[in-house]
């Protein structure tokens, strides 16, 4: 079975620009503390922000309603047990392994979006959510 | 025995018991299963024993609706037909395939899987399938390679046997069992332009022949059976209109309508977690010798519960990008080394366990050109090819035009046309197959079709499987063919081949064309021999 060149120039194409979203927090991040907020928090896990950002626009672009920081954490809470504290008082690693059980779940019971065509679990939709909003309602000078 | 109609005296008429017009799967299986019998049988085929480019050229004619190769592409016109150059991908029909699907007009056939059952045994053997065992246990025994672990009962894993290539070809196969057959005659560059009938129009009494080099004669016999493919069967039936001025069996205009593919296209693409999914079920491959191919599709379950039909999916590996040749590896092995996050995602595809990174780098220091092919292995995309089964459509039809061969016969057009059932069936099923990859954690799924779109992929191509143009129905006004294979208000034409399926299946339609050839074989033994 071969893969026509054709094709595979244009998969490449259309996957590299979801790549980073859709594997986003598949990785290593270094542990950032408790400082954060928990919507920043939860933001600070994705590994690869800036594929991340595409896709959490566009999801905010489909969904409006949870174009807030409180509201996609708090839906983001709701697939974690323990909910909101377990994001406020969770290390790092175990926190991404709760969020991608989470995910895992989420394709189970179908409770996934499409953005920009890729079938993506909700949660780690508003993750990527969480952090465009992270970035575009920063002070300018602070956006990179 | 084997004729040339060029040395027929002109004006003849040749008789016979059976008249098979056309040598291709479903021809030389009835041929091969009346051998021996006390019938006199006659087998026309157009071309010769090779191919010809000027028999070839009969069968072109264009395509007027959705995009699709002409016609005289698809097809092979000489003895053995489009087995010529068969793929040789085989799986039966299950009892769903059958069934009618609330929905989805026009669905449902008049028999059921236990009418072919009896029949799928011997047509493994005549198209000469390595085994007739079709489940993963047999086809997967091991854990490498095995199917996807999905989890939800929507998407499932299936077996398609590949028989040998140097087996596909029935004329290769089968010219000498038929050229030592004492009551069959194969009479070579016959083409079939037309069928006459008595007076009533009921019954077929002579098919009319004609060479290229302007020889013409008949044939006359008791029972004629129309075998040479969806596109043309419906031609002959469309261009024998002395009696029916709408042609044979097109009392209620169902000839050459419904013409049915399993329409394929690139839906999505999957990015693997992992650089080294175990997807060698997925590939052909061999099992105890034989040789096989596995591929994805939504559940009968699921299909029912939507209201679909099939849908397959075959995966096509996409490697990722290595150094231009393997002198430049060393250079490329040296800045890898200093990204172990990099040299995590390397692996040996295969290896039953993961090798130790330090092992690769010294093997691949004392032979970069294996350690480039390592690194050739990783795969980076996953292709997800849709094949289809279309839903019937009537407007989707073969129709006669004005322009006519070299034998003076009208050639034909596709108009070829799918349905939106079709496509939301890819657009639901391709939305279960990512969350399935999602949940069992082997990447991610890019649909590549929007949901709006009102036009199919420009990369929209069909399986070239022609069915459906002479549909099978017991309902006259709804089917062409009868469950006999009968033309209704014919008592003696019948039809062989796909372009009795009213629906395409989920499987390929040699061997269920084959299985039906051998029945209407029995059919015929039974009707004739009484």
């Amino acid at each position: 079975m071969t893969f026509p060149r054709r094709i595979r120039r244009r998969t490449f194409l259309l996957g590299a620009a979801g790549l980073g979203a859709s594997l986003a927090w598949f990785g290593p991040t270094p542990f950032r503390g408790t400082s954060l907020s928990p919507s920043e928090r939860l933001a600070s896990l994705l590994q690869h922000v800036d594929g991340a950002l595409g896709v959490g626009r566009e999801y905010l672009r489909q969904v409006p309603a949870e174009a807030s920081p409180k509201v996609l954490t708090a839906r983001v809470a709701e697939r974690l047990p323990g909910g909101l504290a377990t994001i406020e008082a969770t290390p790092d690693g175990h926190l991404r392994e709760l969020l991608l059980s989470a995910a895992e779940e989420d394709f189970r019971d179908l409770r996934t979006t499409q953005v920009h065509g890729w079938v993506l679990a909700r949660t780690e939709a508003r993750l990527c959510a969480l952090a465009a909003l992270g970035v575009d309602q920063a002070p300018a000078q602070t956006r990179r | 025995m084997f004729r040339d109609a060029r040395s027929v005296p002109r004006d003849a008429t040749l008789e016979t018991d059976v008249c098979i017009i056309g040598a291709g799967a479903a021809g030389i299986t009835l041929a091969l299963e009346l051998t021996g019998s006390p019938l006199q049988v006659t087998v026309l085929e157009s071309g010769g024993l090779q191919f010809e480019p000027e028999t070839q050229a009969l069968y072109e004619g264009p395509s007027i609706g959705l995009p699709y190769p002409d016609l005289s592409v698809p097809r092979l016109r000489f003895f053995g037909g489009t087995t010529n150059h068969w793929g040789g991908i085989c799986r039966p029909f299950e009892e769903a395939d059958f069934e009618p699907r609330e929905g989805i007009p026009f669905t449902g056939w008049p028999i059921t899987k236990s009418d072919v059952d009896p029949f799928y045994g011997r047509a493994a053997s005549v198209v000469r399938l390595p085994s007739r065992d079709w489940s993963l246990d047999y086809w997967a025994p091991g854990d490498e390679p095995a199917p996807l672990p999905l989890r939800s009962e929507h998407i499932v894993s299936r077996v398609a046997q590949e028989v040998e290539p140097e087996l596909r070809s029935f004329g290769a196969g089968y010219q000498d069992e038929l050229r030592l057959a004492p009551n069959v005659t194969v009479l070579l560059h016959s083409n079939a332009t037309g069928v006459t009938t008595d007076e009533s129009g009921g019954t077929a009494e002579s098919v009319q022949v004609a060479t290229l080099e302007g020889n013409r004669f008949s044939v006359v016999a008791r029972v004629f059976v129309l075998a040479t493919g969806a596109v043309e069967n419906a031609r002959v039936l469309l261009a024998s209109n002395t009696q029916w001025p709408r042609g044979l069996g097109n009392q209620h205009d169902l000839v050459g309508r419904f013409f049915l593919e399993h329409p394929r296209f690139l839906g999505g693409v999957i990015v693997p977690a992992a650089p080294h999914p175990n997807l060698g079920f997925y590939e052909s491959h061999r099992v105890d010798g034989r040789r096989m191919q596995g591929y994805l599709a939504s559940s009968k379950e699921f299909q029912l519960a939507e209201g679909f039909l099939d849908l397959q999916m075959r995966l096509e590996l996409g490697y990722g990008d290595a150094p231009e040749d393997a002198s430049d590896f060393a250079r490329h092995l040296m800045t890898l080394a200093g990204d172990l996050d990099s040299w995590q995602e390397i692996a040996i595809p295969g290896a039953p366990i993961p090798i130790p990174y330090l092992d690769v780098i010294r093997d691949a220091l004392k032979s970069p050109e294996d350690a480039y092919i390592y690194l050739r292995g990783r795969i980076e995309s996953i292709g997800v090819t849709t094949r289809m089964e279309q839903a019937p459509n009537p407007d989707s039809r073969v129709v006669l035009v004005r322009e006519r061969d070299q034998l003076g016969m009208q050639r034909v057009a596709l108009d070829w046309r799918l349905s939106d059932v079709d496509r939301r069936n890819v657009r639901r099923t391709l939305e279960l197959l990512g969350a399935e990859i999602g949940a069992a954690g082997i990447g991610r799924l890019q649909i590549l079709h929007s949901g709006d779109e009102t036009s199919w992929p420009e990369d929209l191509d069909g399986g070239q499987h022609h069915m459906g143009t002479t549909r099978m129905s017991d309902d006259p006004k709804q089917g062409v063919v009868d469950s006999d294979c009968r033309v209704h208000g014919m008592s003696n034409l019948f039809v062989a081949g796909s372009s009795v399926f009213p629906t395409p299946g989920g499987a390929t339609p040699t061997l269920l064309l084959v299985a039906l050839a051998l029945r209407l074989a029995d059919h015929l033994k039974g009707m004739m021999l009484r």
